[in-house]
């Protein structure tokens, strides 16, 4: 696959999960930007994998856990606010969603395994491999990411399937 | 309480949507651009080090990418060592500097306005954003594309307004074309200060307007040397300090990064990297460092702090060299970064005993910083 066909195919997704990931579109763009500009320069590599899209969101969530990275992003104020964005996110009514709110006050190791695990429907071992971390700490992570949204795990399949 | 199901929900409706993506295909391919230049420009310079350094038996300094290219044969009078910093603002202006640094080729910093920063919507106001700031030492900087420009007056002083010079990527500014007002300051230190916005197509006299006002506070009354939350008692192989990058604005949690040795990258900048060895103070209040330190297991103390080495690749540093490490110290209210791009030529017991010899003052208040290596 071609880089500009995979761009093509999957920033739009990729770039939902980062804004998922960071909830803030801006830091979103600059995340999916930075990993996209990287992945162009060895694209010869990954471009010949069996799944590419699996390995550049790794490079994603790397990139948003990485602590010295957000050193690096100056929080100071924009030149501009631009109109445009903020018509974008005042328009949409849920922006108070309290679960929201909630999951933007998450550890990033919690809100990344909870974005993985319900929204990108990857497995615990899955998930495990993209963070570099045992499964049974993936399960811990989002055990206290759901305590924490107050997510009731009743009906007890359920309940099973999150917590084992 | 909630169900999955609303999780789910709420996930979906929250995930961006097609418009978010607009235009990040060409800012990743400029910032592909932009490594490929910095890895051409490194690559060269190791070599020209390499072959000079054999011709002459001597350390030779690494070169540069500047936003223009520095003159062809200019003599450098001492102005500044790289841990010391002169750009101020003028005491009552209503634009602050929230970051600042510089290496041994000059400074940068970031300007903005007091009154977006105390604003809980800046920019809503419609008051003058602020700009960025390069400031050259002297005989580091060719002015001759920016005199092309139109001649202003700022403070006084004759300036040129130009709409033609290329500034690299910064911390907060992509690789471009910028608006840009400069001028020579009588140390010789040239000045530009310039403006990323993408709004200024078409609205030039404004922006002129917004960049003279910027400049006409900017003052760089001496240097000085600058204060960091941290101060070293030793470092490897005795490099010295060849770049700080600090915020220290009250209101504004402070930090502060130190580059020791050459850089074999651009730099000037914040985004600047490659030194032989990086120090990043930061305050403690990251709400993930609890998590992060639990992943990395049972401490060791040194001096009385917990102290992790941390080979890469690791969670803490995704993106830098895998052949590197990093060395955390948690002390006080800072955590403190301790970076080496190869353990190999700098390890783990050049770093703790970096760390033994550490005094650390405040990462929450930036009176008492002291220069990051002691005198």
């Amino acid at each position: 696959m071609r880089f500009e066909e995979f761009v093509s195919a999957r920033l739009a997704a990729l770039m939902r999960y980062a804004v998922l990931l960071s909830g803030e579109r801006e830091y979103a763009r600059d995340i999916v930007q930075e990993v996209l500009a990287r992945a162009m320069l060895k694209w010869h590599r990954i471009g010949a994998m069996e799944e590419p899209y699996g390995y550049v969101r790794r490079m994603v969530t790397n990139e948003f856990l990485s602590l010295l990275r957000r050193r690096r992003r100056v929080v100071t104020v924009p030149l501009e606010w631009a109109g445009e964005q903020r018509l974008t996110v005042e328009a949409r009514p849920e922006a108070d969603d309290e679960m929201w709110q909630v999951l933007g006050t998450l550890p990033r190791q919690q809100r990344a395994v909870i974005v993985l695990r319900y929204y990108e429907g990857l497995t615990d071992p899955e998930i495990a491999e993209v963070l570099r971390c045992r499964p049974a700490t993936v399960r811990a992570y989002a055990s206290r990411a759901l305590s924490a949204l107050r997510v009731e795990l009743a009906p007890a399949g359920e309940r099973k399937e999150v917590l084992s | 309480m909630n169900t999955l199901e609303e999780l789910r929900l709420t996930l979906e409706r929250h995930a961006g949507g097609p418009e978010d993506s607009v235009g990040i295909a060409q800012g990743a391919e400029v910032r592909a651009g932009s490594i490929r230049r910095r890895r051409r420009v490194a690559g060269s310079a190791v070599a020209a080090v390499l072959v000079v350094a054999a011709a002459v038996g001597v350390p030779v300094a690494v070169g540069r990418k500047s936003s223009e290219p520095p003159p062809a044969s200019v003599v450098k009078p001492h102005y500044r060592d790289a841990s010391q910093l002169s750009v101020a603002m003028v005491a009552g202006s209503q634009f602050v500097l929230t970051n600042r640094g510089g290496d041994g080729v000059g400074q940068f910093a970031t300007i903005r306005n007091v009154g977006d920063i105390r604003s809980p919507r800046p920019g809503e106001a419609g008051l003058n954003g602020g700009a960025e700031l390069l400031a050259y030492n002297p005989g580091e900087y060719d002015p001759a594309r920016l005199k092309q420009g139109e001649q202003v007056t700022v403070a006084g002083h004759p300036a040129w307004f130009s709409t033609a010079l290329t500034f690299t990527a910064s911390n907060v500014v992509p690789e471009g074309v910028y608006p840009a007002v400069g001028w020579e300051e009588s140390s010789g230190v040239w000045v530009l200060v310039y403006t990323s916005d993408d709004g200024w197509w078409g609205h030039e006299a404004e922006k002129k307007a917004e960049l003279s006002e910027v400049a006409g506070d900017v003052r760089l009354p001496g240097v000085q040397d600058v204060g960091t939350p941290v101060q070293f008692g030793w470092v490897p192989q005795g490099l010295p300090v060849s770049y700080v990058s600090i915020r220290d604005l009250p209101g504004i949690d402070p930090d502060a990064r130190i580059g020791f040795g050459k850089s074999v990258y651009p730099t000037m900048q914040d985004l600047a990297s490659g030194w032989a060895l990086s120090v990043t103070a930061t305050p403690d209040t990251n709400r993930d460092w609890p998590t992060v330190k639990a992943d990395l297991g049972a401490p060791e103390t040194i001096g009385g702090r917990n102290v992790w080495y941390v080979p890469r690749p690791s969670p803490l540093n995704s993106s830098g060299s895998p052949t590197g490490a990093d060395l955390v110290v948690e002390t006080g209210n800072c955590l403190v970064y301790l970076s080496v791009p190869e353990r190999d030529v700098i390890g783990e017991q050049d770093l703790k005993r970096m760390a033994t010899e550490m005094t650390v003052g405040s990462c929450t208040d930036a009176k008492g910083w002291k220069p990051p290596v002691k005198g």
